[in-house]
């Protein structure tokens, strides 16, 4: 199996009692994680960008990206519009293409907006038009209910719901899986016995992503628990990684089609 | 390509199988059937036996989810299971503070001594302190037959945290309390009371999902003292077996909480 991570970070957190046992400050460290997993590559998101801003910390990641063996993409983190802080709707494309960071990410807790679909219009609906992912993370800054109330309001978004409950929550998300066709599962929390089977029945193994949310989560117990799945190698290929490449691809394609 | 942990050769020897012949499964920490607060896929008895076999467990012991939370069903949801199918099942009994009768549950203890290792103590969700009185004729009997109590422990509950075990391993060391969940996020402490009371063992459910927290323990306690546990049908063995093979100890390590430790503590009941 070639495994692609679809929830990783690095970097340092300020606030002492959030920091995870064993953190991982550099990416030069989540590389040889990696290495060490037999991780292929993934998605990954810098603190910093959390922690000294989106400006600095998206280039921090940019200029990171560059410097590793693994194939890993950037997640670039967003503000709404209305400060101009980062590039217009029309220019982040091109600065995602040209910065290996193909999917986009927010935290409003931390960077103080409102996660509202008004306030993110701009950029929900350039996002949606041109099939860039957009991670929810309900451990950066944003409820499962401001998830469901975005995505009803961009239903065709393709996004990525990672859901922090190691409870067995399908009825918490299994509506987000039934009503938004765009939307992938990322794994890590769900590590309920015979969940992947289960999921893979319903909504089929296109809809699911391997995630490991290290360094606060270990990358085998979802390893070892993929390989072990009753479903398809063909399945068990596709959650492992396959889903999260063609998901990037089918954003840089679209991407590369406006902007001829 | 190696994965999970390219340093551990036991990691490689699951990946192969999902299951290693001379390194078998002890989970200390099960339940069965429906559950209130969310959807199991797998909560029968039959299909958790078929995730037992795949993950060559040799032995699992549980408390029914009805037999903790249904006054109405009660310890049948426990014997039933262990009567049809025997090993590797065993059964706590659930000591139900909400709905105690002692000469009830004696009965059931006595009357089915295959049936059971020991008592099961939910207290933080029933509102009850672990050592309140009307728990002490349970207690008594555990420490005289020398039984096992696994205990749901929290950080910082009134009714299970540190101070609530530390009361109960210091009256009744001859029962082998398992702190399922290791007092969940007051880590140091879980530590220090396993220190202090050798009859206090540390248990993995819930544990696995906070990366580091295991190294803290082995480093600290050694890995004599903690056993292998998944809540099972709610969270999957094989994420909780490469969780530990992912984990920064020794193969030695894992064995000796895979199943060396469940081993000498089980011998008497098999």
């Amino acid at each position: 199996m070639v495994f692609y991570d679809a929830n990783l970070s690095y970097g340092t957190e300020f606030n002492v009692s959030r920091t995870p046992p064993l953190p991982c400050r550099t990416i030069a460290e989540l590389d040889d994680a990696l290495e060490r997993a037999g991780v292929t590559g993934g998605l990954v998101r810098t603190l910093a960008a959390d922690m000294s801003g989106v400006v600095v910390g998206n280039r921090m990641l940019a200029d990171d990206l560059k410097t590793v063996r693994a194939d890993l993409y950037g997640m670039y983190t967003l503000v709404p519009r209305y400060t101009n802080e980062l590039p217009s709707p029309e220019d982040l494309p091109g600065v995602l293409k040209a910065w290996k960071m193909p999917v986009l990410r927010m935290n409003p807790r931390t960077h103080r907006f409102l996660p509202k679909a008004g306030v993110l219009r701009e950029y929900l609906g350039m996002a949606a038009d041109l099939k860039i992912p957009v991670m929810l993370d309900t451990t950066c800054g944003i409820t499962l209910d401001e998830c469901y109330d975005l995505l009803c309001a961009y239903p065709t978004l393709t996004a990525i719901l990672a859901y922090s409950n190691i409870w067995p929550a399908d009825r918490y998300y299994r509506p987000f899986l039934s009503q938004f066709p765009n939307l992938r599962m990322e794994l890590s929390s769900m590590i309920t016995d015979q969940g992947i089977e289960d999921l893979v029945r319903v909504y089929g193994a296109q809809r699911l992503l391997f995630g490991s949310r290290f360094p606060s989560m270990y990358i085998g117990g979802q390893q070892l628990m993929l390989r072990c799945a009753e479903i398809s190698d063909a399945d068990k290929k596709l959650i492992a990684g396959e889903n999260l490449r063609n998901m990037i691809a089918a954003g840089v394609s679209a991407d590369a089609e406006v902007l001829k | 390509m190696k994965y999970i942990n390219k340093n551990s050769a036991l990691a490689q020897e699951f990946w192969e199988k999902g299951y290693v012949e001379d390194c078998p499964i002890y989970d200390f920490h099960g339940h069965m059937h429906e559950m209130f607060g969310g959807y199991l896929p797998a909560g029968e008895p039959e299909q958790m036996l078929h995730t037992m076999k795949r993950a060559h467990i040799e032995s699992f012991i549980f408390s029914s989810h009805l037999a903790l939370y249904s006054a109405e069903i009660g310890e049948r949801a426990n014997q039933e299971p262990v009567k049809k199918y025997g090993r590797p099942l065993r059964a706590y009994l659930g000591v139900k503070s909400y709905d105690i009768d002692f000469e009830r549950d004696r009965k059931a203890l006595e009357e089915n001594p295959d049936v059971y290792a020991g008592c099961k103590f939910l207290t933080d969700y029933y509102g009850v302190r672990l050592e309140d009185p009307r728990h002490t004729p349970y207690w008594e009997y555990l420490n005289e037959h020398k039984l096992l109590a696994l205990c749901h422990t929290w950080g910082g509950s009134a009714f299970d945290g540190p101070e609530n075990v530390r009361k109960v391993a210091h009256a009744y060391p001859d029962v082998t309390i398992i702190c399922g969940h290791s007092m969940h996020g007051l880590w140091d402490e879980a530590i220090d009371v396993a220190r202090e009371y050798p009859n206090v063992y540390l248990e993995l459910t819930a544990v696995m999902d906070d990366r580091g927290v295991l190294e803290k323990f082995v480093r600290a306690l050694g890995s004599e003292r903690i056993v292998f546990g998944t809540d099972l049908p709610w969270f999957s063995t094989f994420h909780y077996i490469g969780c530990i093979l992912d984990a920064d100890i020794t193969d030695d390590d894992r064995r000796n909480i895979f199943y060396r430790n469940g081993q000498k503590l089980m011998a008497r009941f098999q």
